[in-house]
């Protein structure tokens, strides 16, 4: 199926491109920058981070909270503007993002508490002069029955998985072309999970929705996705078709993300190692920024910073930014 | 279909209380604001219609009394220097304490949410100019400006012209006082916007194209409206106090006494050494009474707003 869409699609542009995008947060200059007369250091949330998704596609991007998965979102959506490289929507720039709709991670954070459900989906319509009865259309289609049993209520009065529900109307309403969801389930029940990840399954194939799912969980990237994209302090180290990335991974940080899913069979616990230590928080390791926590690091790895690569042994579209891919040892 | 109806209907009825009527409800809980909110309406009473609780206005000519009657059955609160019923000057002193203190709060909070809430959705720029300005207004001490405005005012404008039918001498107290206390109204309504402002539903109607000023009014302001409402009640109260701090030194209105202006003349009249306690007990009462139900109830808002904060954490 998915293979299908993509050839369909695969010939035009892409729905999204997203080329070199890198964004640094600012910080403020401190006492101690001052007096060693440095420039206020910044945090580097992205740093030249190439992405397509074509029409119709459901897009993984993985990685450890601080690997920018979130601001990546927030740059495609329009919310901050990246410092350097291109976003375009359908060829267009910025400020014509119109076909980008979001959903957010903390669907009790994005539903005003003070106004109805109805009043959330207009807003959007009122803005971009959509004709309001789309506020019905998108109740329904975000499997909100009856649709005027819930266009009074306010948030207060749902549950986590329907608050989420009515966020995804609100994406819904605008009519886009891609949705970016992040995190979309990380605050649910595992039973409401399941419904919204069916949802979003539906929404694609009846509509043709493409979606960025953001997400830190591989085995929900694995459930949903067409590809997956692993993001590792602001840059992609691989990717892939679900497939390829998660059956096969080729860098070693991918691997290590795999290795910390808790397994369901009793017998293989522990046998894997993690990877060792957390995401550096200060200035991004040179040449390779995994290597100070990479199990397979040489002196090498600190020269250059490893540029995306097809993998050993994987198709053309399966890529990887690591220079001893092809030693790495076979998964068991 | 029934089963729908329903649910829209007990939604509707949810809805309405969950806005001031929530806060009024949970107000009543409280004894303490239960007792203020009784005092302030009848206040509000004696305010609206004095004369149906203790007949006209008694003026010098009008008096029926000796001057510096002790409380007794026919005049509770005593008689003044002039004999006139104290009970009934200090009811008809209400109005003038209830028009200032609601307009100055009025000003106030129009002022102080407009400026504060966009300099904290603004920020950059427009906030650290809008906040220097804040900051200028407030170093200006309420009480001197008013001293030396009051009397300019009243010369340029003149004791008997009337605006709205009010005295333009109370105008200029309140529009001292409105001026004078906007800037800290604004300073705790940008710190609400600018939390706000990074919560997600704001960040999303962004997202979807509404103007600043829609965001202003559809998310920000009912989202601090009951911020708002504690604030302006205890603006209320100071504005009160200036009032009768102002009308005390003899720079209220003549014409319509306020307890302020009761309490000036009975330290005129030598009250104090002549051992007329009640010439001041009646009036000074009326104040402090009013003044302690406003912060009250402001200050149960408060407590209410931060256990709604607590609760949804």
């Amino acid at each position: 199926m998915s293979e299908q869409l993509r050839a369909n699609t695969s010939a035009s542009a892409p729905l999204l491109r997203v080329r070199g995008v890198s964004v640094t947060y600012a910080a403020q200059r401190s006492i101690a920058d001052l007096l060693a007369r440095r420039s206020a250091s910044g945090i580097v949330a992205l740093d030249s981070v190439d992405l397509d998704v074509n029409a119709g596609e459901i897009v993984a991007v993985v990685g450890e909270s601080g690997s920018g998965k979130t601001t990546l979102a927030r740059v495609i959506a329009g919310l901050i503007a990246a410092d350097e490289g291109v976003v375009e929507v359908e060829g267009e720039g910025p400020n014509d993002w119109r076909s980008v709709g979001m959903v957010f991670q903390d669907p009790y954070e994005t539903l005003d508490p003070k106004r109805t459900l109805g009043e959330f989906i207009a807003e959007g319509l009122e803005a971009q002069g959509l004709p309001m009865d789309r506020v019905d259309t998108a109740l329904e289609a975000a499997e909100l029955l009856p649709a005027a049993a819930f266009r009074d209520r306010v948030p207060e009065e749902l549950s986590g998985g329907q608050r989420q529900r009515v966020v995804i109307a609100g994406a819904l309403a605008l009519n886009p072309k891609l949705v970016i969801a992040d995190e979309p389930v990380s605050m649910l029940d595992v039973s409401m999970r399941a419904q919204i990840l069916a949802l979003i399954e539906q929404l694609r194939r009846d509509q043709g929705i493409a979606w960025i799912f953001i997400t830190h969980d591989l085995s929900l990237a694995w459930a949903i996705s067409d590809r997956v994209v692993v993001l590792y302090l602001g840059a992609v180290v691989e990717e892939g078709t679900a497939e390829q990335v998660l059956r096969n991974p080729a860098h070693p940080y991918t691997r290590a993300l795999l290795a910390a899913l808790p397994s369901t069979d009793p017998g293989a616990a522990g046998t894997h190692s993690l990877a060792a230590g957390e995401i550096p928080q200060g200035d991004t390791p040179s040449g390779c920024r995994f290597r100070n926590r990479c199990a397979h690091a040489i002196e090498a790895c600190a020269l250059t910073r490893p540029p995306l690569e097809v993998a050993p042994g994987g198709g053309a579209e399966h890529r990887v930014a690591c220079i001893r891919a092809a030693e790495l040892p076979p998964l068991s | 279909m029934s089963g729908s109806t329903t649910v829209t209907l007990s939604t509707r009825i949810r809805k309405r209380v969950s806005g001031g009527n929530r806060i009024m409800r949970m107000l009543l809980h409280r004894w303490d604001a239960r007792v203020a909110i009784i005092i302030l309406s009848l206040l509000t009473l004696s305010g609206v219609a004095p004369e149906a609780l203790v007949g006209p206005l008694q003026t010098a000519t009008t008096a029926t009394a000796d001057a510096l009657l002790p409380p007794s059955g026919t005049h509770l609160f005593g008689t003044d220097d002039l004999g006139r019923d104290l009970l009934n000057l200090t009811v008809h002193g209400a109005r003038i304490s209830l028009v200032v203190g609601a307009l100055s709060a009025a000003i106030t909070l129009v002022i102080g949410g407009g400026i504060g809430m966009i300099a904290g959705y603004r920020g950059g720029r427009v906030d650290a100019l809008l906040m220097r300005v804040a900051d200028t207004f407030l170093i200006l001490p309420t009480f001197v400006l008013a001293l030396i405005l009051a009397p300019i005012l009243r010369e340029l404008i003149g004791d008997q012209t009337e605006i709205f039918g009010i005295r333009t001498t109370l105008l200029t107290i309140v529009a001292v006082i409105g001026f004078t206390s906007w800037s800290s109204t604004a300073r705790i309504v940008r710190s609400q916007t600018l939390s706000l402002r990074e919560r997600t539903f704001v960040e999303r109607a962004r997202l979807v194209g509404l103007s600043p000023m829609r965001i202003i009014a559809r998310h920000i302001f009912p989202n601090i409206r009951t911020v708002l409402l504690a604030n302006g009640i205890v603006v209320i109260a100071g504005s009160i106090l200036t009032e009768s701090t102002l009308s005390f030194i003899g720079l209220g209105d003549p014409f319509q006494p306020s307890w302020g202006t009761i309490l000036g003349n009975a330290q005129s009249a030598a009250a104090p050494s002549l051992g007329a306690w009640w010439f001041i007990a009646a009036p000074g009462c009326a104040i402090l009474i009013t003044v302690v139900a406003c912060t009250v109830i402001g200050n149960a808002i408060d407590e209410l707003l931060d256990r709604d904060v607590r609760v949804r954490r």
